[in-house]
């Protein structure tokens, strides 16, 4: 798939998110839209080895999303990339389905259950070992917020990638700089953040989370030539990319718009309320 | 021999048959360490004093087929990790095997920070989550080998040294089946872990007074044996749970949660730790002497429970 192909598909996606939070009052938009660029690029842009007519293949690269509550980014590209179809799709957050505000291991494509953050490294770590022991080629992609990474287990996950040399580990910081309460710097600065991920062993590489020239270009890895270090990539992104009415600001973490805002997210789009209504 | 011995012992053989197997522990291996790190360089990692990380990446390798064995103390899993081990371990429905040393006060002179004394409550109440808890160091192997027949995550709680052994040889051992040790009809005594041994002294004491006790070795404490409790409490109407444990939540906590719901009337005596942390130091026998929970201690208890039910019997029956 082209840039250009990936970037249209992200502008159709980014108003599925919005429809589908609306209509389920379930998810977070914000922090979606942040990370939806880099998920586009690992699924749609094949940076991830899958095959999605059989999601458990073993030598499939293995994808943790820990800021699991991004969970309807991931299931919008999910379905793009046929993991599960637009029926299963549009239950999100309904009574009685596995899809919901955080990720769940019933869901295909799902390769691990997050929602409590903290998690994810540690299981990352945890899949990168297996292929190491397992002697295969599979990388290990896990994605993190940065107001996740208060959480003290991440620096243990770091730790443990850098001594056991899991060079086939990628570590991806969404790093929208909004935490639920206000701004990451303002609530536990996490500066400099490079600098501490470099120091706990990993080669550092910082990016536009949101230019898929850059994300696709550090994020396709030549899995024959692998560096020494395990790679940790900060992707500088915008909560809320793509909708000028929440982009950056701090009170939209879990919070949907209401009837006026949702009209003027439409008018945004360039779209009618028709046909959002069909999207 | 001790609990942690045996269990090492136990593990060389298992991962020598089992390729599988790999032992992941928090910077407790003592002196067996060198050893297996020599025979399993890849598949024995120590993940250094960080259990939390170590739980969750050992769920990552059981998803990638492996079948991991993790172990520390006991205090530190059930609690530090509970998170973990309930979201990555039971939610996932993971098969891990936490190894969890220290049962109780074994790690008397360390402190109340290491006792596991909370920790059969805290994982009782986990979905999926499987507890074994053997009763001596010749029920180690036969346990260990359930668990790792078992898929799924389980939580084996051994002790650490000086145990007392109750067995001859290695028992029987099917998960969700308790053991009865000797029968009677007068008491019942149900205990899990190494603390069974006071049972069986108290069961040999009052059967010189003519009182006769079933006593069982509930090595599983979830599933519980219903049907062995029920059995014999119908029998005995007089039950006595002991446990190296607080009281609430664990093997009584369970046991007056299957007489309740079924409606039997039978006089309930739960001994371990009577909701408090054994804060003085001292060898585990100071401790549990401090505690009430010497053999002795325990059969007094008992004998007291019998009197205090017996004498209210007859006030009943004469009033």
């Amino acid at each position: 798939m082209t840039i250009n192909q990936l970037e249209t598909k992200a502008t159709k996606l980014r108003k599925l998110i919005v429809k589908i939070a609306c209509s389920s009052d379930c998810g977070h938009i914000t922090s979606s839209l942040s990370c939806l660029d880099i998920l586009n690029a690992l699924y749609l842009g094949k940076i991830l080895r899958y095959e999605s007519n059989n999601q458990n293949w073993l030598e499939r690269d293995r994808f943790v999303a820990s800021k699991g509550h991004a969970s309807l980014a991931l299931y919008c590209v999910l379905r793009e990339v046929g993991f599960i179809n637009r029926e299963f799709l549009l239950t999100y957050g309904k009574p009685g389905s596995h899809l919901g505000g955080s990720l769940s291991l019933e869901v295909p494509g799902v390769d691990w259950h997050t929602g409590s953050l903290g998690h994810g490294l540690s299981a990352g770590v945890g899949f990168a070992l297996a292929a190491k022991i397992q002697k295969s080629d599979r990388l290990v992609f896990v994605l993190t917020g940065d107001g996740e990474l208060d959480e003290g287990s991440n620096w243990e996950a770091a730790l443990s990638a850098s001594q056991l040399a899991l060079n086939n580990l990628v570590w991806i910081v969404d790093k929208n700089n909004i935490q639920c309460s206000g701004s990451v710097s303002d609530i536990v600065s996490l500066e400099p953040l490079g600098a501490k991920l470099s120091a706990f062993g990993f080669d550092v590489k910082t990016i536009s989370g949101h230019n898929y020239n850059e994300i696709m270009k550090t994020l396709s890895i030549d899995r024959d030539k692998l560096p020494a270090k395990p790679l940790a990539v900060i992707a500088n992104t915008i909560k809320g990319n793509g909708i000028p009415l929440v982009e950056n600001k701090l009170d939209w973490h879990n919070r949907k718009p209401n009837e006026e805002e949702l009209k003027l997210i439409i008018r945004d789009f360039g779209i009618t309320r028709e046909e959002y209504d069909a999207l | 021999m001790p609990y942690d011995k045996t269990f090492y012992n136990e593990l060389l053989k298992l991962m020598l048959k089992n390729g599988k197997i790999i032992f992941l522990h928090a910077d407790q291996a003592g002196n067996i360490d060198h050893e297996l790190k020599t025979h399993f360089p890849t598949h024995y990692i120590n993940f250094g004093i960080g259990e939390n990380n170590m739980i969750a990446a050992a769920c990552a390798l059981a998803k990638d087929g492996l079948v991991p064995l993790v172990c520390t103390q006991g205090a530190f899993l059930a609690y530090r990790s509970f998170e973990f081990i309930r979201v990555d371990c039971c939610i996932q429905n993971m098969n891990i095997k936490i190894i969890a040393m220290g049962a109780g006060v074994k790690n008397n002179t360390l402190g109340p920070t290491h006792h596991a004394t909370e920790d059969i409550a805290a994982m009782r109440v986990l979905p999926n989550l499987t507890i074994l808890s053997p009763a001596s160091p010749l029920e180690i192997a036969p346990a260990l080998d359930a668990a790792l027949a078992h898929n799924g995550p389980v939580y084996l709680r051994l002790g650490k040294a000086f145990e007392t052994e109750i067995y001859t040889e290695p028992p029987k051992f099917k998960i969700g089946v308790a053991n009865l040790l000797s029968e009677g009809s007068d008491l019942t005594i149900i205990a899990t872990g190494n603390i069974i041994a006071s049972a069986i002294y108290a069961s040999d004491k009052l059967s010189e007074s003519g009182i006769s006790c079933d006593v069982i070795n509930m090595s599983t404490i979830k599933p519980l044996d219903v049907d062995a409790v029920l059995r014999s409490a119908i029998k005995t109407r007089n039950v006595v749970t002991i446990e190296e444990h607080q009281i609430i939540g664990g093997l009584g906590g369970a046991v007056a949660e299957v007489l309740a719901q079924r409606g039997i009337g039978a006089k309930l005596e739960r001994i371990g730790f009577n909701d408090e942390f054994a804060t003085t130091y001292g060898w585990h026998k100071d401790i549990l002497e401090n505690y009430d929970l010497l053999p002795k201690q325990i059969y007094k208890r008992i004998v007291s429970f019998l009197r205090s039910y017996i004498l209210r019997r007859e006030f009943e029956r004469t009033h």
